[in-house]
């Protein structure tokens, strides 16, 4: 085996490079695994309230948004797992894909690679190590989380389940390392080998919202490795079986990967790369027409994400229909001069929510764009130029603030386009885009934080994503249980009214966006005064 | 008026002091060479001119403007070649060389396509497929396509083969003769020889030496090198004479020793009546001027 020769020494070089990294992402997941375990008696509340969450629980459109309920006494510790396990399982497997594309495609691209390859070390002994301690990361991980679970003494949420569900997350984790590593064989870029490897963690979630919403479906379910990790039924049938095919899913990708490294020569991809235009375009004439250039692809793939994820959830308004008519409980809570629409509203404003916080996403990456460019010494040609800097930063902001419309735009249409589909009648069209606008002022507010980051402090503006996440899980999950009103108000997305059940805030909305164009105006006063430079 | 004025200049980042008081002038239609050991300042100094970076103390000035307040005025008339040219992958090099070109707010493409073809350059390529040869023919390509007053050129020919490095020198000597200044930081010091008027050569961040390669020399050794039909003990006394250093006889009987310039007329008056057969003076190259500055301070 001499491909693999040397293993060894990079796996403690990559130890070594990644004595920070790794140890944050083991520690943010574990916390993110567990962090809802204490809160969750509280939240749940007497058995009254725990009936009514576990109605909604029930219905279509939450078994699309996070899996199905599992078990005929749904206990605390089946509760926890539905609502929580298939978010975290993207954020492993988020982890998973940028790992493995860090430590192959990307340090390929840049040319380490190629000295380590020049040194005694077999061909594939990088993908080998980097494979080996995401593995041992992911074990490492299913267990501290597996250890802390039952230390919480929770009713129904024990050691057993734990295990379970650690297990079920790690394993569904690295079934991404090993999807990732052949992201990294195909693509020559690594941000093409990461765009690729996220759009297939979001097609197993696609895969599996569809696979949960329809029993016929099932085997889409069980394809994605998001749902086959549910099938897992932590803290109720904790079946080891699915973590087996996940794993072994896993292996067969990275068997895949060394295959096709084998294969090729350094720094090629199995695409191949299309030559370029000899002259530019008429359109590509400034610093505003470079930013787009550079954004365009990720804000069309976006679009794509946007438009597909919204159609899915808005495809369980049919069923959601049914659900109530069937229901009686549902029935009852309509009661006498009620409508229908006293339960749909919630579940359209819920679903809208999340997917404004999904178009957050290319709106801060728009942003953080800034960075990477000063970072990687492409500003410095470029205002070496007769190019203002806040002429430029100005750009960014725009773009990211037409991005964070086109992604809402897309969000309401394909949302009503594929309710209306499952509808005997079109959906209210009105409804649909007034919800979904009520939430921009909270996306373009991580717009102005983005780019007050990248202006002010640009070596914290990862920390806009920290808040995305935050504000992610405090108002999930403050909308669907009882969370003290602060942790989610302290949110862009929390501090505004939930539109149609409240009325929409207009003052608040536009102190918002005041407020949002304003910081970003300081960063550009800072962005002006400050040192361009590669820290 | 000179074209970029530098006094006092100082830059700190953190604990650090990369500048320590760089002053520094250039004038109009000269070529100045900028020559030190990495990391003494040449491209702190180059990215302060370009209103990257924001001094600490001192004033800079290019065209009589402050670099950093009129830095996008000033940057109408400059052209400027880092040493490590970071591109767009996803653009190819004839598209990033065309909007390198408008940035500038240039209409003439007179040069462009006559350059491509002189640096032998493929701009169909997307700019991640480039080596770094060709990558700095990217930003060389730019910056000559459009005529500049002020040409800022910080290492711009790391990576070029030696008959691209033939072809930049042209195109210097172009910009030269249509009037353009230049500020040359290299490493490769034939070039900057053969190309520049004057050099400052900057160390630990302050200017060491300024001046035309001829001044410098004044104020250097030269190497002399000299036969004698004498016998070799009449030279005894030239060891001890002041100015006179590494004397060194060979088998052959050619004595070659390095002189202060400043003695030169004592040590000629002693070797007047040595009958000396044969006596050759050459004066120091630039890289031995720099390896003196180097080793001795």
């Amino acid at each position: 085996m001499s491909s693999l020769l040397g293993t060894l020494g990079l796996i403690r070089f990559i130890l070594r490079r990644d004595r920070l990294y790794l140890p944050l992402w083991i520690i943010g997941l574990v916390t993110l695994s567990v962090f809802f375990v204490p809160m969750l008696p509280d939240m749940v509340g007497d058995e009254a309230s725990k009936q009514a969450l576990v109605e909604t629980m029930k219905n279509p459109a939450m078994t699309m948004m996070v899996g199905p309920a599992f078990g005929s006494s749904y206990t605390l510790g089946a509760m926890y797992a539905q609502f929580m396990l298939v978010w975290v399982a993207l954020g492993y497997g988020i982890m998973n894909v940028m790992f493995v594309i860090r430590h192959t495609r990307k340090d390929e691209e840049e040319g380490r690679l190629e000295m380590i390859g020049a040194l005694p070390i077999g061909r594939n002994a990088n993908l080998l190590a980097s494979l080996l301690v995401i593995l041992a990361a992911n074990v490492l991980i299913a267990l501290l989380t597996a250890a802390t679970i039952p230390a919480f003494g929770v009713e129904t949420i024990d050691f057993t389940g734990g295990l379970s569900y650690a297990f079920a997350l790690s394993a569904c984790g690295f079934s991404f390392a090993g999807i990732a590593a052949l992201c990294s064989q195909i693509t020559t870029r690594a941000r093409g080998a990461l765009g690729l490897g996220l759009a297939l963690l979001g097609c197993a979630y696609l895969l599996r919202a569809m696979g949960d919403a329809d029993a016929n479906l099932e085997l889409l379910s069980w394809i994605s490795p998001l749902g086959a990790a549910s099938r897992c039924e932590p803290f109720v049938g904790n079946l080891y079986w699915p973590v087996l095919l996940l794993f072994a899913e896993g292996l067969v990708f990275s068997g895949l990967s060394f295959a096709f490294s084998s294969a090729r020569d350094i720094g090629a991809g199995l695409l191949p790369q299309r030559r370029g235009r000899a002259h530019a375009s008429v359109l590509l004439r400034g610093e505003w027409s470079l930013a787009w250039r550079e954004l365009r692809g990720t804000v069309i793939a976006w679009l794509v994400v946007c438009f597909v994820f919204s159609a899915a959830y808005g495809s369980v308004m049919g069923e959601m229909n049914a659900f109530i008519e069937n229901n009686e409980m549902y029935q009852a809570l309509v009661g006498v001069g009620g409508s229908t629409s006293d339960i749909t509203n919630p579940v359209i404003s819920m679903l809208m929510l999340i997917m404004s916080m999904i178009a957050t996403i290319p709106v801060i990456s728009a942003i953080s764009r800034l960075r990477s460019e000063e970072r990687r010494g492409r500003l410095e040609q470029l205002l070496a130029k007769p190019v203002s800097r806040s002429y430029l930063f100005a750009g960014y902001f725009v773009i990211a603030v037409a991005t964070a419309v086109l992604m809402m735009l897309a969000n309401a249409f394909g949302f009503w386009l594929a309710a209306s589909s499952t509808l005997s009648e079109p959906m209210d069209m009105g409804l649909v885009f007034k919800v979904t606008a009520s939430y921009l002022p909270a996306v373009i507010a991580f717009a102005g934080l983005a780019a007050f980051l990248a202006g002010a402090l640009p070596r914290l503006i990862s920390l806009a994503w920290v808040f995305l996440v935050y504000s992610f899980l405090a108002v999930y999950i403050g909308r669907t249980m009882d969370l003290p009103q602060w942790v989610a108000r302290a949110t862009p997305f929390g501090l505004l009214p939930s539109y149609p059940m409240d009325a929409f805030d207009w003052p608040l909305a536009i102190a918002l966006v005041g407020v949002s164009v304003a910081i970003a105006a300081l960063g550009a006063i800072v962005y002006r005064q400050r040192d361009m430079s590669a820290l | 008026m000179s074209v970029i004025e530098i006094s006092s200049l100082k830059k700190r980042f953190g604990k650090v002091q990369a500048l320590d008081g760089v002053d520094l002038s250039v004038e109009a239609g000269e070529v100045y060479g900028f020559i030190g050991p990495n990391g003494a300042g040449k491209s702190t100094t180059i990215r302060v001119l370009l209103g990257l970076l924001k001094a600490s103390e001192g004033t800079a000035r290019i065209f009589d403007k402050d670099v950093w307040h009129d830095a996008v005025a000033i940057h109408r008339d400059i052209a400027y070649v880092p040493g490590d040219v970071n591109l767009w992958n996803n653009l190819s090099g004839g598209e990033v060389i065309d909007l390198f070109c408008r940035l500038r707010k240039s209409h003439e493409h007179s040069y462009r396509d006559e350059l491509i073809e002189r640096f032998e350059f493929d701009p169909t390529k997307k700019s991640g497929t480039y080596s770094k040869g060709n990558r700095q023919k990217v930003a060389l390509i730019a910056a000559f396509s459009v005529a500049a007053r002020l040409y800022i050129l910080d290492e711009p020919t790391s990576g070029l083969d030696p008959l691209m490095e033939q072809i930049f020198r042209q195109c210097i000597a172009e910009a030269k003769a249509r009037g353009a200044t230049v500020l040359l930081s290299s490493h490769i010091l034939s070039e900057v020889e053969q190309l520049c008027d004057r050099i400052s050569i900057i160390r630990s961040g302050k200017i060491i030496d300024s001046g035309t390669l001829d001044g410098m020399r004044h104020l250097t050794r030269n190497h002399v090198s000299l036969q004698t039909d004498a016998p070799p003990a009449t030279l005894a006394g030239l060891a001890e004479l002041p100015g006179v250093h590494h004397l060194k006889t060979d088998a052959a009987g050619m004595v070659s020793f390095d002189m202060d310039n400043a003695e030169t007329a004592a040590v000629l008056a002693f070797l007047a009546d040595k009958s000396i057969r044969h006596l050759v003076s050459t004066p120091p190259s630039l890289e031995e001027l720099f390896m003196t500055h180097y080793v001795s301070h």
